[in-house]
């Protein structure tokens, strides 16, 4: 017996059943039970997920406030401080969205938007890789490298899902529109289907930047996908046909050329133009974004750190022992996207899908020889080799796992008539509640500093029109400003100073993450603490400053 | 199969004529772009030469003559010789102005002062050991301070201190690594200007004094500044935040109002309205905290006297509060539009206060707190609707008086 290496669909022509009984028709393998069992636990589990106390609240509070004023925020409207400090918007849609959610149905219904859009991302890449491997075992191997290597950046409800959401999105088209990346040996030769035009890309290319740019400011990293793409498949024709006539020629050089600019031209449509392309480009190089852990340089003895070395380690082994052929597109890919994850770790999260990608062949060439040879030693072992038979009681039991996930997360047992889920639960545990409970009641006179952490929670669940030193927009933050932040916020000299200096009436303190200026606070004889709870307090001037 | 062949090779021109528009259209609008967003960046443009606000009002009854002129005549820069502190040359060259000459061989001349300031040269002559004041830095050339006595202290002080003088933009400076202009300065100061500076009174007081009426411009650190943003950040912390008991805030206020006024508007009328409130504010906590022996001190702003004890200490800390909080006071008063002053009353009384001060204060002690003097007399001056050089130029003695006066001190 011969063992196939072909990464070819295998399961094509068993997935045209015959249009007998429609009982038939709907049978499955005992193999989607554990399928969609994990789909369903995973549904459950991100639905559980509560609501972080970050940036969040930033972008549902602007949401708000576009819907109430009808236009785009020029400047933030809650950081006096950085007034006149230029908003470019570049998540404005992602925040209309969360802030017609959160309007509509209240911090469950961003749980769910939250739930499905990341659900539906890896589905996307499963769907992307099982059409790379031809195996769901495979093809969950690999979507589960992509939630491994991206796990830091799975669990916060932000505009960046719908990032990931349009970046696997991209990934589905690339693998689905693109018949040589898998199967170059097989396809080596079929001109018929080389020449076929791939409508989904040329189609879904424009209309899904067209998404993304008014989503996110992630579009760039799509745009260097496709470029990467075409810049790759060029250098594998000029390697391999030594010739730059052929390049010239090559229908998928054109291709990609033309789909990289078909999307770039698709970024333009936003209401920023081709600002919105210049400041996401230029976002990264914001130097107040240095002190914040995600902007961080790599470091291998960090969570991403592990992360990535796993990564190589497993890019290596499976470079050693995979029997496949090694793209130029692939490599170009991997190599500028683990250059900016040595640069800023934040890139994580997409060189996860990337690597993924760039990975399957492999991992589709090694598992499928390793299932064969395993295959072929139990047909040795066992008298008959028993076809895998499909059932409809499989597919009752697929559905009824499926509806228990769904009654088991909250959104299902909010729909079927339970109780919505206590603030404790819908809200991380450090969501500052009480404080701005408290807030509410006893309004500020003016200027609060708080966190960049906690200032958008401030903003969306404090009293109405409570401004603060900073937000987690702390790219509106003008230097000097954000390094006097940083400055209070770590308890050093002159805090105090500054807090006189920026007119500050107030003080919110986060008694774990701000120990030193916690300890300060408390010794002044200027401020004097009037809330406390386990997560942090406020305090006020003893005595209100003069003013003219 | 030669059809075949001129298809591809049309096609393949068509692909790179595709490109070249494609490529060249997509940098052609980034570029336009890009110099839009610079050119909306820029730094503002300057005015020829800085304005200068004139002295408004004329009360003899405050002070006469006499009083004056014996009060600037203590006043005199009397730094001939090594290593004179630069704090009291950029004040006493803001003080007596470019033209001003002194019958005191020991006093600079209003030219040697500016020298002085902006020229690495003859500031080398008297501070030969030490790293220029003018230096040149990543963002242009620059004054140095808060860095020992050969320089500046504070921020941009000698920087407005000469464009109060109403400096050309084109004077040439001379630093120790190149030679330069004054409007070089004032654009690095425009350069490193941040909205959250800890000390902003002296840079905003020479933007004022040399920027045209502009809508807004940028910082380097994004931030877009209009006149209002900047009057609001002057307005913004408590009242007895601030250099010299805040009075410098309140100086640059005037001046940005005088320059709204007088030199085409930089304000919204809603900012001109909160500016003159506040300042009218002011006035009212002066009114109220002002000593019946006519000074101020450092308590200003509490709405009642402070002192009721050593009232009539002439040396220590008490003095040197009371003649920077009075001095200060009168200087921007005596430039403020009528409609924020107190009455005349309380006017009169701190600049007598002033000029018995000054009278009973010796030469050297006047030298060691030469800054705080220099606001006490040339308010003086001011109130009288000239400048102590101006005033001083026809009441120097010939050098024959000047000797004779020398045996009768002597």
């Amino acid at each position: 017996m011969s063992v196939s290496t072909t990464t070819e669909l295998p399961e094509v022509s068993s997935m045209a059943p015959a249009p007998s009984l429609l009982k038939e028709r709907l049978s499955v393998p005992w193999t989607a039970i554990p399928v969609v069992t994990a789909c369903a636990a995973f549904f459950t589990y991100l639905n559980y997920i509560p609501l972080f106390y970050t940036d969040i609240w930033g972008h549902v509070g602007y949401g708000k406030w576009m819907l109430e004023h009808r236009t785009l925020p020029t400047e933030d409207p809650c950081l006096p401080l950085s007034a006149g400090v230029p908003v470019v918007d570049t998540s404005w849609l992602s925040q209309l969205l969360f802030g017609w959610l959160a309007s509509v149905g209240g911090p469950e219904a961003l749980s769910l938007v939250f739930t499905v859009t990341l659900w539906c991302t890896y589905f996307l890449y499963t769907r992307a890789f099982y059409l790379l491997s031809g195996r769901i075992w495979l093809a969950l191997i690999g979507t589960f490298l992509t939630w491994f290597l991206g796990f830091g950046r799975h669990s916060i409800i932000r505009p960046e899902i719908f990032g990931g959401f349009c970046f696997a999105t991209l990934i589905w088209m690339v693998v689905h529109g693109e018949p040589w990346r898998s199967r170059s040996a097989k396809l080596a030769c079929d001109e018929e289907v080389d020449a076929r035009t791939p409508w989904l890309l040329w189609i879904g290319v424009p209309v899904l930047f067209l998404a993304w740019t008014n989503l996110h400011g992630s579009f760039i990293i799509g745009l260097i996908v496709l470029g990467c793409h075409a810049v790759g498949r060029t250098l594998q024709v000029l390697w391999t046909r030594r010739s730059l006539w052929e390049v010239l020629r090559d229908r998928w050089v054109i291709r990609w050329t033309l789909l990289t600019e078909l999307a770039l031209g698709a970024t333009l449509v936003n209401p920023y133009g081709v600002d919105l392309l210049i400041e996401s480009a230029l976002f990264g190089r914001n130097e107040n974004l240095k002190d914040i852990l995600e902007w961080y340089e790599l470091k291998l003895v960090d969570a991403e750190g592990i992360q990535f070395s796993v990564a190589m380690l497993l890019w290596l082994g499976l470079y050693r022992f995979s029997r496949q052929r090694v793209s130029p597109t692939d490599i170009l890919l991997l190599l500028v996207f683990a250059a900016g994850m040595a640069l800023v770790i934040r890139i994580i999260g997409w060189f996860a899908g990337v690597f993924a990608l760039c990975m399957m062949p492999h991992i589709t060439e090694v598992g499928s020889r390793l299932q064969d040879r395993w295959a072929a030693r139990r047909m040795r072992g066992a008298e008959s080799d028993r076809p895998e038979s499909r059932r409809f009681v499989y597919t009752l039991v697929c559905l009824l796992v499926a509806w228990c996930g769904f009654a088991l997360a909250p959104v299902g047992r909010q729909v079927l008539g339970g109780q919505p889920r206590p603030a404790a639960s819908q809200y991380n545990e450090r969501t500052p509640l009480g404080i701005t409970k408290f807030l509410r009641e006893n309004p500020p006179r003016g200027l609060v500093y708080a966190p960049q952490w906690w200032s958008d929670w401030l903003a969306w669940d404090g009293p109405p029109g409570i401004k603060t030193v900073v937000s987690t927009n702390i790219h509106l933050a003008p230097k000097r400003l954000w390094d006097g932040y940083m400055r209070v916020s770590k308890g050093e000299t002159y805090w105090d100073n500054l807090l006189d200096r920026w007119a500050v009436q107030a003080v919110v303190v986060d008694k774990e993450k701000q120990k030193r200026l916690a300890s300060e606070v408390r010794g002044s004889a200027v401020w004097k603490v009037i809330y406390e709870d386990d997560l942090g307090f406020i305090a006020t001037r003893r005595t209100a400053s003069t003013s003219g | 199969m030669t059809g075949t062949r001129i298809g591809k090779w049309r096609r393949i021109l068509l692909f790179l004529a595709s490109q070249a528009i494609i490529l060249g259209g997509v940098v052609w609008a980034t570029t336009q772009r890009w110099e839009h967003r610079q050119d909306v960046r820029a730094l503002p443009p300057l005015r020829e030469r800085a304005i200068k606000l004139a002295p408004l009002h004329d009360c003899p009854w405050m002070v006469t003559d006499e009083q004056l002129e014996a009060s600037l005549r203590k006043v005199y820069p009397r730094f001939r010789g090594p290593e004179p502190k630069m704090n009291y040359v950029d004040h006493a060259f803001r003080m007596w102005g470019p033209d001003a000459v002194f019958d005191d061989p020991e006093a600079l001349s209003g030219a040697e002062l500016r020298d002085l300031l902006l020229n690495h040269d003859e500031f080398a002559k008297v501070w030969p050991n030490n790293p220029p004041f003018l230096v040149k830095t990543k963002t242009g050339p620059s004054m140095r301070y808060k860095e020992g006595r050969e320089t500046a202290s504070h921020i941009d002080h000698s920087l407005s201190s000469i464009s109060e003088t109403g400096i050309s933009r084109d004077y040439p400076v001379r630093t120790s690594e190149e030679d330069t202009t004054f409007g070089e300065l004032v654009r690095t100061s425009l350069r490193d200007f941040s909205l959250d500076e800890m000390e902003y009174e002296w840079s905003t007081l020479a933007y004022a004094l040399f920027l045209p009426p502009v809508k807004s411009w940028y910082t380097t650190e994004g931030q877009e500044l209009n006149w209002d943003r900047i009057a609001d950040r002057l307005m913004r912390e408590a009242v007895d935040q601030g250099v010299c008991f805040s009075q410098h805030r309140h100086h640059s206020l005037v001046a940005v109002l005088r320059a709204h006024d007088e030199a085409g508007p930089i304000l919204s009328p809603a900012g001109r309205k909160r500016v003159i409130g506040y300042l009218t504010a002011v006035s009212r906590l002066l009114v109220h905290s002002q000593h019946e022996r006519g000074y101020w001190d450092d308590q200003w702003y509490a709405g009642k006297p402070a002192a009721t004890h050593a009232d009539d200490a002439l040396s220590g800390d008490t003095l040197t509060n009371r003649l920077v909080a009075t001095g200060h006071t009168m200087e921007w008063l005596a430039l403020a539009p009528e409609e924020v002053l107190p009455p005349r009353e309380n006017l009169t009384r701190a600049a007598q206060w002033i000029v018995r001060t000054l009278e009973q204060l010796d030469i050297e002690q006047i030298k060691n707190q030469y800054a705080f003097a220099s606001h006490a007399a040339d308010a003086l001056a001011l109130w009288r609707k000239t400048t102590p050089a101006e005033f001083m130029k026809t009441r120097l003695r010939k050098p024959q008086e000047q000797s004779k006066s020398s045996r009768d001190n002597g």
